[in-house]
């Protein structure tokens, strides 16, 4: 290589001497990831996922380097080697490919935010109301549903299509472990696309109950008295036949029924340690390592793929459809028990713990400031988290034994 | 027999039937179909064996 003064400066001169759509892709997502950290900082955007994520993304765009001749690359990580010594030597130069390796290419991560997920899960609430919850959960199933189908027709391989299908389900951990097991080429746009439509969704589900419920219907009190009380003994039984059971329906995705439900079980039993571990440290440093694992996987190389604007659209679409269905349900339970059911929880069914309980306790407290929904809200929601597994079980094993 | 024995066993018996239907009848099936009959009915059975369970669970004697 010739010498220049741009030598001095490779995170710039790679720029000049790559593709220009990769080129103008990394200044694009320099941007993108500036804005995405400054909205989780102005808390636009889930700052736990975002900030890190933002500035993964920055960072790795940025940081370009010539790695040997003309070849360009980072220092953060390589996710598209498989060589096993290439991928010994990378390790011991790439900051991150040891936690990508193993812990995000066997879904590892996705495991311990679900362990977390279930050490803050109260399944008090589903055994409360273990019909009304679970079946508003399935109607919020919807986008996971009918996503698949739709996908296919715009394209995708039905395995792509079933892994952005999951995007319904409002769970990211899920997404990220059935995309790395469907789809593994297209885990890290649909993990993203995941992500950041799971962040709007705070934002963005409050104006479809408004648009969907009129006030009259949001108001609805409910009754909370006659909420029967669930002892820790019958949640932790609970919690234990459910895994076994879900873990002998779908053993491909038993690490993550294990991995919720241990988490229930450790709370239940009251291991004080344990509790603390899960829904503290466990849960936030593998929060913090996804966000910014996530970021950094957002070389404009790797991302740079044209299925990506399909998968923009269907995750939307995933998430509108789980939010309407989830309403439907709530609208037929309104209508079953004789009006007496707040057609707004709906909402919670889908599994955002516990985001779309909060968001639809909020809409009914400004609908009646007296009205309480939140148990049954929570109850929705925690049967969502179960639904939306056991679809990611469904879809996980049968592709692939139907060789679709 | 207790409603609480009487839940628990039908809850056990409707997830064994789904179980074998997912785990064992429908591997041994050939059409996609019959598979996915198979395999979405003893999922349903299973679900409902689940939440049977539940109710048992609750059930005081």
């Amino acid at each position: 290589m010739e010498f220049s003064i741009w030598n001095f400066f490779p995170g710039i001169a790679t720029l000049f001497h790559q593709d220009l759509t990769v080129a103008i892709g990394r200044i694009v997502l320099i941007c993108f990831g500036f804005l995405l950290a400054y909205l989780g900082f102005k808390r636009v955007l889930e700052p736990l996922i975002m900030i890190p994520m933002g500035l993964g993304m920055l960072a790795v765009n940025a940081g370009v380097l010539f790695l040997s001749g003309s070849t360009t690359g980072t220092l953060f990580l390589n996710p598209l080697v498989s060589d096993a010594t290439e991928l010994i030597n990378l390790m011991q130069i790439n900051f991150l490919q040891p936690i990508y390796n193993f812990t995000f290419s066997n879904g590892l991560i996705a495991c311990l935010v679900f362990m977390g997920i279930g050490a803050i899960s109260d399944v008090g609430f589903l055994l409360a109301r273990p019909f009304a919850s679970m079946f508003i959960a399935i109607c919020a199933e919807l986008g996971t549903i009918a996503t698949l189908p739709i996908g296919v027709a715009m394209g995708l391989d039905v395995k792509e299509a079933a892994a952005i299908a999951i995007v319904g389900g409002a769970d990211a951990p899920m997404v990220v472990y059935s995309s790395v097991i469907l789809a593994k080429d297209l885990f890290v746009p649909i993990t993203v696309v995941a992500y950041l439509y799971l962040s709007l969704t705070y934002g963005g589900y409050p104006y479809l109950v408004k648009a969907l419920i009129p006030k009259k219907l949001r108001g609805i009190e409910m009754d909370i008295q006659s909420m029967p009380d669930v002892s820790a003994r019958e949640k932790f039984i609970f919690a234990i036949v459910t895994c076994t059971v879900l873990c002998l329906l779908f053993p491909v995705a038993a690490p993550l029924f294990l991995s919720f439900f241990i988490g229930v079980a450790i709370r239940e039993a009251g291991v004080e340690r344990f509790i603390e571990f899960l829904e503290g440290p466990l849960l936030y440093g593998s929060t913090f390592f996804l966000g910014l694992l996530l970021g950094t996987l957002c070389e404009a190389q790797t991302i740079l793929n044209p299925k990506v604007f399909v998968l923009l659209i269907l995750g939307m679409l995933a998430l509108l459809l789980s939010g309407i269905g989830g309403i439907i349900g709530g609208l037929i339970m309104y209508l079953l028990t004789r009006k007496k059911f707040n057609p707004v929880i709906g909402i919670a069914g889908v599994s955002c713990v516990p985001t779309t309980a909060k968001v639809a306790q909020h809409e009914v407290t400004e609908a009646n400031p007296y009205a309480l929904i939140l148990p049954y809200a929570m109850g929705a929601s925690v049967s969502g988290v179960i639904t939306s597994a056991i679809i990611t079980g469904i879809y996980i094993t049968i592709l692939p034994v139907m060789q679709l | 027999m207790s409603t609480k024995i009487k839940l628990w066993t039908t809850g056990l018996l409707l997830i064994t039937v789904g179980i074998i239907l997912v785990r064992i009848v429908s591997p041994m099936l050939a059409q996609p179909v019959t598979i996915l009959t198979a395999y979405s009915g003893g999922f349903i059975l299973a679900t409902i064996g689940l939440l049977v369970v539940s109710l048992a669970i609750r059930n005081k004697p």
